[in-house]
């Protein structure tokens, strides 16, 4: 089965800094893929490029056979918007709205009437057990709240892939174990397929496999550091 | 032996026959090894010869299980010092683990100690999802899910530390080279 | 400590420059005002009726002191660019030990500093101008009045007193960094209600200002009561905009459609007092410009009466050429009043953009289109304006009307000779309703409303297009 998002030797660097040096990544429908690696590894830049939000300096990131790392801005934004679904590790949410408008906010922006959305909106918060957050605004909740919040809104337009940065990072074991399993859940039920970027091995478990970065390229010891020996 | 403890615990909280007691410890520990009624036997015999148990009465039914146990006041007081002990946080440092991967970093050759190195965490990280998809998939109780917490946590602690000595080893390297 | 303190990023240059500049301004105006105080009350020979006749020079002294209100108002403004990331750096340094007082001086200071070199460019540019402007005509009179100082103790209080009070204000403004050394989040930051009161006492002053001006007083307390309910209006109107803003976005969020209005609803009620401050300057512009409209049109009125009052042709004479120079001035005063608004606008645009960063990073990075939070901006900075600020301008020559009242007609009943060439005696024969041009006015308005909706706009073109991960990654 051809994969659903690929990418072929992507290189990006930030000035003379070199982030990515050459990554292959596919990703097939349902599954959950984590990127593991030490800090500044290019784990985050991967994700960033695979989901569109930055163009790599080279090589070539295909979503459904279609080429995406040379379209136009607005295309890549479009396609964040109703394909993908972005959860980083901080919410991000718009601290002006409630968790329901939030959640509404991609569909509006897609089109769809208020009501609608709001109406979505309300279902998912449900899904994922923070119904009772819907009229209360991010300043209102917990770490935990937040992050299922976000989450909602990452699924609410029922994206192909979701991309998730460290979603965990900020939260306590108990909380974070919760919107893993809920995101595994609702990964399944949908059908999205997951990339989980993650240095913490206990949240990169809830995922069926692996890679690991080392300095911008594919560790395929998985140990995420060159192995030296003798002292 | 700490079963002796958790024999004790449980009749704290009032008198039970040998086959409650063994039931009740399968429930407690679920992921502990089961134990076996002899050794229920054994330790009780043990704990009423040092004056921590007695025997409380017998049914009609007769036969050993069914004679009731019940802790006494001695067996209270030795409960409560264990309790009150605190377990002396790994003094000695005991595992096969070390054990092996201080030897393949310090006396094997690259290839070979990577190799190892790469399969040891693929079998940690493999558990590592079992245990997760546990967690994530079944109706587990508390304890059940305590003593998975302590499994992932413990198998997480070993990931850790084994990318700690890698890099050490790698930062000596680079000292020593230039 | 003190370079810590003197550290900063663009922004921080930004308001420094623009706090200069506004001082600069500030004290050009100043002294042009005390160039004609000093000049007493005698006639002097010089070619500007404003400049030449007493009782103009009294008015074009007043119209300057006026026109400072919209400088001093952006000059308020200017000190908050960058205000959010100065807190931030100041909070640090009081972590690392600063006492309150260090860091208000280090605040004091800076503005001072920044005001005390703006007093001094204000100096070079009066002095420029007397120079430039310093022109004979034919009968060798000058044009205005650039062969006169202002007193030098005026100049001295102008010069010193600027940017002590400018230091006083930016001390008020920062009282916040008395408290916790911690720097505030955005989740702990609870912002007040806006209250009524504001518009309460808006509505005291107008009307405290209308009894003034249809008892006919003239005289001194009487002129002061008449500046301090002006003062009241304006002051009252400023501080009531943010529960115009809080209210607006309610409805707003009752009636949105899209997501854009959305936005822009939530954010006017989150933080009426940022959107406040946009229409703060605008408003107290809007109320100036308005006064003096009616000023300039109740000068025209005075003019057409005067002009009907004679059959027959019109001797050149210092009344109509008074009138003439009166309303060009006005219209000055109009343009300054716009361009002043304008720029203070665009600042707070500017500001609420810059400020934000962090959540438009987030927006785009889910997706958002630059168009969507551009239709956001427009939405949060023109619906508190169209509310309000046509509503300033009317209210602003309302308060002129009442205060004017009604143009004189007079009849010429003699001359001396009789052709009228050098004295005429006239007899008022009756009084001429008059009031704003009402075609101009909404011209006016529409035209003030299309500019704030550019500066939106030009505010909005500084989003990036793509996702500002360093913005994303601050916490």
């Amino acid at each position: 089965m051809s994969p659903l998002l690929s990418a072929r030797d992507l290189t990006k660097s930030y000035g003379v800094q070199p982030a990515l040096r050459g990554v292959d990544l596919d990703l097939h429908e349902g599954e959950i893929v984590a990127v593991r690696g030490r800090s500044g590894c290019g784990k985050s830049t991967l994700l960033h490029c695979l989901s569109g939000i930055l163009r790599p300096d080279g090589g070539q990131v295909h979503f459904r056979g279609d080429r995406l790392d040379d379209t136009s801005e607005a295309y890549r934004s479009e396609l964040r918007r109703t394909r993908f679904g972005v959860l980083l590790q901080h919410g991000h949410l718009i601290s002006e709205l409630t968790s329901a408008e939030n959640v509404a906010l991609p569909l509006m922006l897609g089109g769809g009437s208020r009501r609608a959305a709001l109406a979505a909106a309300a279902t998912w918060l449900g899904r994922l057990g923070v119904a009772e957050a819907a009229e209360q605004t991010p300043g209102q909740l917990s770490g935990g709240q937040l992050q299922r919040v976000a989450l909602a809104r990452a699924m609410v337009t029922q994206p192909a892939v979701l991309f998730a940065d460290e979603p965990t990072g900020a939260l306590d074991t108990l909380a974070g174990e919760l919107v893993m399993k809920l995101l595994g859940r609702v990964a399944r039920e949908q059908g999205t397929a997951v990339v989980v970027v993650t240095h913490d091995a206990t949240i990169a478990a809830y995922a069926e496999r692996e890679i690991v970065l080392l300095d911008g390229r594919l560790d395929p010891t998985g140990l995420g550091v060159a192995v030296a020996v003798g002292a | 032996m700490s079963a002796s403890y958790v024999l004790l615990g449980l009749l704290a909280r009032g008198p039970k026959h040998g086959y409650e007691l063994k039931q009740a410890y399968d429930q407690r520990l679920p992921r502990a090894k089961p134990l076996a009624f002899g050794q229920v036997y054994s330790t009780l015999g043990r704990l009423e010869r040092d004056g921590l148990v007695t025997q409380a009465g017998q049914d009609q039914a007769g036969g050993p299980e069914r004679t009731t146990f019940a802790i006494t006041g001695d067996g209270r007081a030795t409960l409560e010092t264990w309790l009150a002990e605190v377990e002396a946080p790994a003094p000695y440092v005991t595992s096969a683990l070390l054990s092996k991967v201080v030897v393949a970093l310090l006396v094997a050759d690259p290839a070979r100690a990577t190799t190892y190195l790469s399969a040891q965490q693929q079998a940690h990280t493999g558990r590592m999802r079992e245990l997760t998809r546990l967690k994530s998939e079944q109706d587990l109780t508390v304890g059940d899910l305590i003593a998975v917490d302590y499994a992932l946590t413990h198998l997480d602690a070993d990931l850790r530390w084994l990318q700690t000595a890698l890099h050490r080893v790698a930062d000596l390297h680079r000292e020593v080279q230039s | 400590m003190l370079r810590l303190a003197l550290a900063g990023t663009r922004t921080d240059r930004l308001r420094v420059a623009l706090t200069a500049l506004t001082a600069a301004l500030a004290t050009a105006l100043a002294l042009a005002a005390a160039t004609l105080l000093s000049l007493g009350f005698t006639p002097r020979r010089y070619q500007a009726i404003v400049v030449d006749q007493p009782d103009l020079r009294e008015l074009t002294v007043y119209a300057l002191v006026v026109a400072c209100l919209p400088v001093l108002a952006l000059a308020a403004q200017a000190t908050r660019i960058g205000a959010p990331a100065r807190h931030r750096r100041l909070a640090a340094l009081r972590l690392a030990g600063a006492t309150p007082r260090q860091v208000t001086v280090i605040v004091a200071a800076e503005t001072a500093a920044a005001a005390a070199l703006g007093g001094l460019a204000g100096l070079a540019l009066f002095e420029l101008a007397r120079v430039l402007l310093h022109r004979r005509d034919a009968a060798g009179r000058l044009w205005l009045a650039t062969d006169v100082r202002p007193g030098p103790v005026a100049t001295a209080v102008i010069l010193i007193g600027l940017p002590v009070l400018a230091a006083l204000l930016a001390t008020v403004l920062t009282r916040g960094l008395h408290g916790s050394p911690l720097p505030v989040t955005t989740r702990a930051v609870r912002t007040a209600v806006p209250r009524l009161w504001p518009l309460s006492l808006a509505g005291a002053g107008v009307v405290a200002f209308v009894l003034l001006g249809t008892a006919d007083v003239l005289f001194a307390p009487g002129l002061l009561l008449g500046l301090g309910s002006a003062a009241a209006v304006a002051g009252g109107l400023v501080l009531g905009m943010a529960w115009v803003s809080e209210r607006s976005g309610r409805l707003l969020h009752r009636f949105a459609r899209g997501p854009a209005a959305l936005l822009a609803a939530r954010r006017l009620r989150a933080d009426p007092w940022t959107g406040s401050r946009t229409v703060g300057v605008l408003v107290v512009c809007a109320l100036v410009a308005g006064a003096l409209l009616a000023l300039r049109d109740n000068h025209r009125a005075g003019a057409r009466a005067y002009l009907l009052s004679y059959h027959g042709p019109v001797p050149g004479g210092t009344d109509l050429d008074y009138q003439g120079s009166a309303v060009r001035m006005l219209s000055l005063g109009v343009g300054f009043a716009v361009a002043v608004a304008a720029l203070g606008v665009l600042l707070a645009l500017l500001e609420t953009v810059a400020a934000r960063r962090r959540a438009f990073a987030a927006l785009t990075a889910g997706g958002v289109t630059r168009g969507v939070l551009v239709r956001a901006l427009l939405w949060q900075a023109l619906l508190p304006v169209t509310l309000v600020v046509p509503g300033a301008a009317l209210l602003g020559a309302g308060l002129v009307r009442v205060l004017v009242g009604d143009v004189e007609v007079s009849a010429v009943s003699g001359c001396y000779p009789l052709d009228c060439s050098d004295m005429v005696q006239r007899s008022p024969t009756g009084t001429v309703a008059w009031f704003v041009d009402g075609a101009e006015f909404a011209a006016v308005s529409v035209a003030g409303l299309a500019l704030v909706a550019l500066l939106a706009v030009a505010a909005g073109a500084t989003l990036r297009e793509r996702t500002d991960l360093a913005a994303l990654r601050a916490t």
